[in-house]
């Protein structure tokens, strides 16, 4: 187990609870947690949102308003989520029992590559910000156990459900003089269109 | 020549078997606003932002529905990057409906390249310059521009625009 609370080990913790067949959950996954839902969890109910920080709360909706019968899971991150706050209004006003809005409060922009700090005091509670924009059930956890013992009630209740996880950022691979950043693969900018069409073949198959 | 009810126009997305109006409300569109809630029958989902109506059309799209984006074109203008990353890059089909926001009643110009509002004027060269095809409502006869943007979205996978040049009437 690790010292820390990290994202891949949330991640990993979640895919446990996934479900499987008509059961399974959608996740849409931006940032970090993309390699991470990935590896714990590969499935065609996979997205990536990107190139479209911001997006995977919006694009949350718009499935889980879809499919209804089917628990929807997004897998946000702080400075992703800052980037359309208003979009927690329009989720609690919608009201979709079956999504859970995950995000990772690990207080920088690109973990592990640079950390890079996202604005505010570092004592931003996204938690209270949901509750207060309607959000029927929010929680906060700062540790695995606690995220851990959760889950399982968390992906059998109705929502919509707000969880922030306050993780720790890694920084093990930051970038520097010797170790700069690589090129963007062309299948960062292909994905996103290429897994919403795998996901929509399995939805409707 | 009039433009079309909000009615008409509801009328056109039942007949494209729209789903979904994922909208910020748009002021030349009020008329079909209006025209949805009354009739109920496609479900009206408002948003804060332009981005996540766009992004949330999509969404909808993966899962089975369909939905039409209904806003300005300050929207869509503030909503670009949303449709070049789910609609353009993705290659996902999306029809759009943008009023023309500021566009002179009193002076009309039957061109929107001639309005003396540079809101308006630049509508249709930004849609060009991120290559989504468009077709102007100016009257009631222009109705089969909405069938046609439809096709083509999807057809080949992709945005296409409805531009409503001025305010659409209430039939009651």
């Amino acid at each position: 187990m690790a010292d820390y609370f990290l994202c891949k080990d949330a991640i990993a913790a979640l895919a446990e609870h996934r479900g499987s067949g008509a059961d399974e959950a959608i996740v849409v996954a931006t940032m970090t947690s993309i390699l991470w839902i990935n590896q714990a969890s590969p499935s065609p109910l996979n997205i990536s949102c990107v190139p479209l920080m911001g997006g995977a709360s919006a694009l949350g909706l718009g499935l889980s308003l879809a499919q209804p019968d089917r628990k929807v899971v997004v897998l946000d991150g702080d400075g992703s989520l800052l980037m359309q706050l208003g979009s927690l209004v329009s989720i609690a006003g919608a009201g979709p029992k079956n999504l859970m809005h995950v995000v990772f409060n690990n207080g920088v922009w690109f973990e592990n590559m640079v950390n890079l700090p996202v604005p505010g005091t570092g004592d931003t509670d996204y938690a209270a910000i949901a509750s207060a924009a309607g959000f029927p059930v929010t929680h906060r956890f700062a540790s695995l156990e606690d995220w851990q013992a959760a889950l399982p009630d968390l992906l059998t209740t109705d929502g919509p459900i707000f969880v922030e996880l306050v993780v720790t950022p890694e920084s093990h691979n930051v970038w520097n003089h010797n170790a700069p950043q690589p090129d963007l693969p062309e299948a960062q900018f292909t994905r996103m269109g290429n897994e919403g069409r795998r996901m929509r073949e399995a939805l409707l198959s | 020549m009039a433009m079309p009810t909000g009615e008409a126009v509801l009328n056109k997305m039942k007949e494209n078997n729209v789903t979904h109006a994922v909208t910020v409300p748009d002021w030349i569109q009020i008329g079909l606003h209006q025209a949805l809630v009354a009739d109920g029958e496609i479900e009206m989902v408002p948003f804060c932002t332009e981005d996540e109506a766009i992004t949330a059309g999509v969404g909808l799209h993966i899962g089975g529905k369909r939905a039409v984006v209904v806003v300005q074109n300050q929207g869509l203008y503030a909503g670009l990057n949303a449709l070049r990353a789910i609609g353009l890059d993705a290659g996902m089909p999306l029809v759009l409906f943008i009023g023309q926001f500021g566009r002179e009643i009193a002076a009309f110009t039957p061109d929107p390249a001639k309005s003396a509002r540079r809101v308006v004027r630049i509508l249709e060269p930004v849609l060009d310059a991120v290559e989504v095809p468009h077709w102007r409502i100016e009257s009631a006869e222009d109705l089969g521009g909405i069938d046609a943007a439809f096709d083509r979205a999807y057809r080949d996978s992709w945005p296409a625009a409805v531009i409503f040049g001025q305010n659409l009437p209430l039939q009651h």
